[in-house]
């Protein structure tokens, strides 16, 4: 039991110290509690502040995409897209520049969200293929007009005209023979040339055989007047006997050939000389028809003994056999099949450090665009 | 021994105090940041607009709903959108120093969540500061110590 005395003398200094050492202790550890405490807390507010950063960056993110008229750039950390203003709102993201992702619409940029250590942005697309149907211009080749031998055989039967012969008409020198013949519908070009002809005075002629095409001129008699196409039958091509012989004709006029619009073929020879003989060529002739029974009506034959300078008045019992073919403007509806790529949407993932960990967002982001 | 102990314990309790008046700040600049979210939130939410009314004077703040001029419901109580900071931390002396967004002191934010001005709000315990910043264009909301105050400001002892 302690005496009265011992009770007044107080604590002693070994007591004190080990009470102030047990106080240092708790002290010490509660210290380090509180401390722990404020580090959970302050990893939680980093925690809240990344989760708070994601979050408005994708909601902008998503509503920027989805709004947009137009994907202008997408890549890694950068994206470029057109409003449908006409502006343009862009997202950044610099791991050079402090990890910001930074958004800018109109004014500088603002920063979306900091300590991003990651943003994935991938477009999506799908290829499509599709087909464009297109009205095309064509060029169709048509005859345009020919003669042949036996054309008339059904006619001279059902009248009174009688067959007579087929002749020889020589082209030389400034002999020249035209038939005239009328377009049915509008070309773009006369392409090729054909008549009978053979070499009956030398073989070979000594100068090629030249089928010229004539526009006629605008009043009677309407004989040759503008040269619109030419072409050139070789002179070593011809045989002693007849046959088509053809000639690929060249366009030399732009004029346009009318539906209806009245030509001429002319057979000249390539020289105007004394001795420039080009060949033959075969007409078919007829006789005693009565009037108004004779059957060329479509191509009037014409003879010239001076070039081409005056023709003969009528020569209406004969007739070349020739034959001119063209070319007509057409539409054709044509089919024009390609793959296109269009647009499914936006895939992200983003990626922000966090004391608590990283906080990520990932998600896709539909917006049809074909 | 006794004065030893005295000025320990007195270094301890400034240590504290100052340590204290930290956290109530800090605690109170996150509450009014996590409540400036949620109006953000519910902007984008609704698809409609926002708006903070802020008053220095009360130390508070209220949010609304910019069509109609209806007080939000505050998403803790379910009772009105109406933020008295004296109440909310009660005995610790926190005070609203400031709100400045443009001018105003008036935060709105658009029905794409984003404000129609950027600005700072300013929030005092004993002297310690924090402001809560409100980014221009994106609404991004953060929060940091005052490290020096405006010559505008009052510092608040």
């Amino acid at each position: 039991m302690r005496t009265d005395r011992e009770r007044a003398r107080g604590f002693t200094l070994v007591e004190v110290l080990l009470a102030a050492a047990i106080a240092a202790l708790l002290s010490a550890a509660l210290v380090h509690v509180l401390y722990g405490v404020l580090d959970l807390s302050e990893a939680a507010r980093g925690a809240d502040t990344a989760c708070r950063d994601a979050r408005l960056a994708v909601s902008f993110l998503e509503r920027d995409v989805r709004d947009a008229e137009r994907i202008l750039q997408i890549g890694a950390g950068t994206l470029v897209l057109l409003t449908a203003a006409g502006d343009t709102v862009s997202y950044a993201w610099d791991p050079a520049a402090g990890d910001t992702l930074r958004r800018s619409a109109g004014g500088g940029p603002a920063v979306l969200a900091a300590a991003v250590d990651s943003l994935t942005l991938s477009l999506h697309t799908v290829s499509r293929p599709y087909t464009l149907e297109t009205l095309q211009t064509i060029l169709v080749p048509r005859p345009v007009e020919s003669f042949s031998p036996g054309d008339w055989d059904q006619w001279i039967a059902d009248t009174y005209c009688d067959y007579e012969s087929r002749e020889d008409k020589r082209v030389k020198d400034k002999e020249w023979r035209a038939e005239e013949f009328w377009t049915d519908e509008k070309l773009v070009a006369f392409t090729r040339a054909a008549v009978r002809a053979a070499a009956k005075e030398v073989k070979p002629p000594p100068v090629d055989l030249l089928v010229c095409i004539y526009k006629a001129n605008g009043s009677a008699p309407y004989y040759p007047g503008l040269l619109v196409a030419q072409g050139r039958i070789d002179r070593m091509s011809l045989g002693t006997s007849y046959a088509w012989r053809e000639a690929a004709l060249t366009m030399l006029s732009a004029d346009t050939i009318p539906a209806g619009g009245r030509f001429w073929v002319v057979l000249r020879p390539d020289g105007s000389g004394t001795s420039s003989y080009a060949g033959h060529i075969e007409v078919e002739r007829v006789k005693n028809c009565y009037i108004g029974q004779w059957p060329g009506t479509a191509f009037h034959y014409r003879e010239s003994t001076t070039g081409g300078t005056t023709w003969s008045d009528r020569t209406d019992q004969k007739d070349a056999f020739f034959a001119v073919d063209g070319l007509r403007a057409d539409r054709k509806l044509a089919e024009m099949t390609a793959t296109l790529a269009d647009t499914l949407g936006v895939s992200y993932f983003l990626r922000l450090a966090s004391p608590e960990g990283p906080e990520r967002r990932a998600g896709f982001i539909a917006r049809y665009d074909p | 021994m006794l004065a030893v102990l005295a000025l320990l314990a007195g270094t301890a309790i400034a240590l504290l105090s100052n340590g204290s008046a930290e956290t109530v700040v800090r605690e109170a600049a996150e509450r009014v940041a996590a409540d400036l979210v949620f109006v953000q939130a519910d902007a984008l939410a609704g698809g409609a607009a926002r708006t903070v009314v802020f008053a220095v004077d009360e130390d508070g703040y209220r949010a609304y709903a910019t069509d109609d001029g209806t007080l939000l419901t505050y998403p803790v109580s379910k009772g009105p959108f109406e933020v008295l900071l004296a109440q909310r931390f009660p005995g610790a002396r926190v005070d609203l120093v400031s709100a400045d967004f443009g001018g105003s002191e008036t935060l709105s934010f658009d029905a794409r969540g984003a404000p129609l001005a950027g600005g700072i709000v300013v929030v005092t315990a004993g002297r310690k500061r924090y402001q809560v910043a409100v980014a221009d264009g994106t609404g991004r909301i953060t929060v940091g110590p005052v490290l020096s105050p405006s010559p505008s400001e009052p510092v608040v002892e």
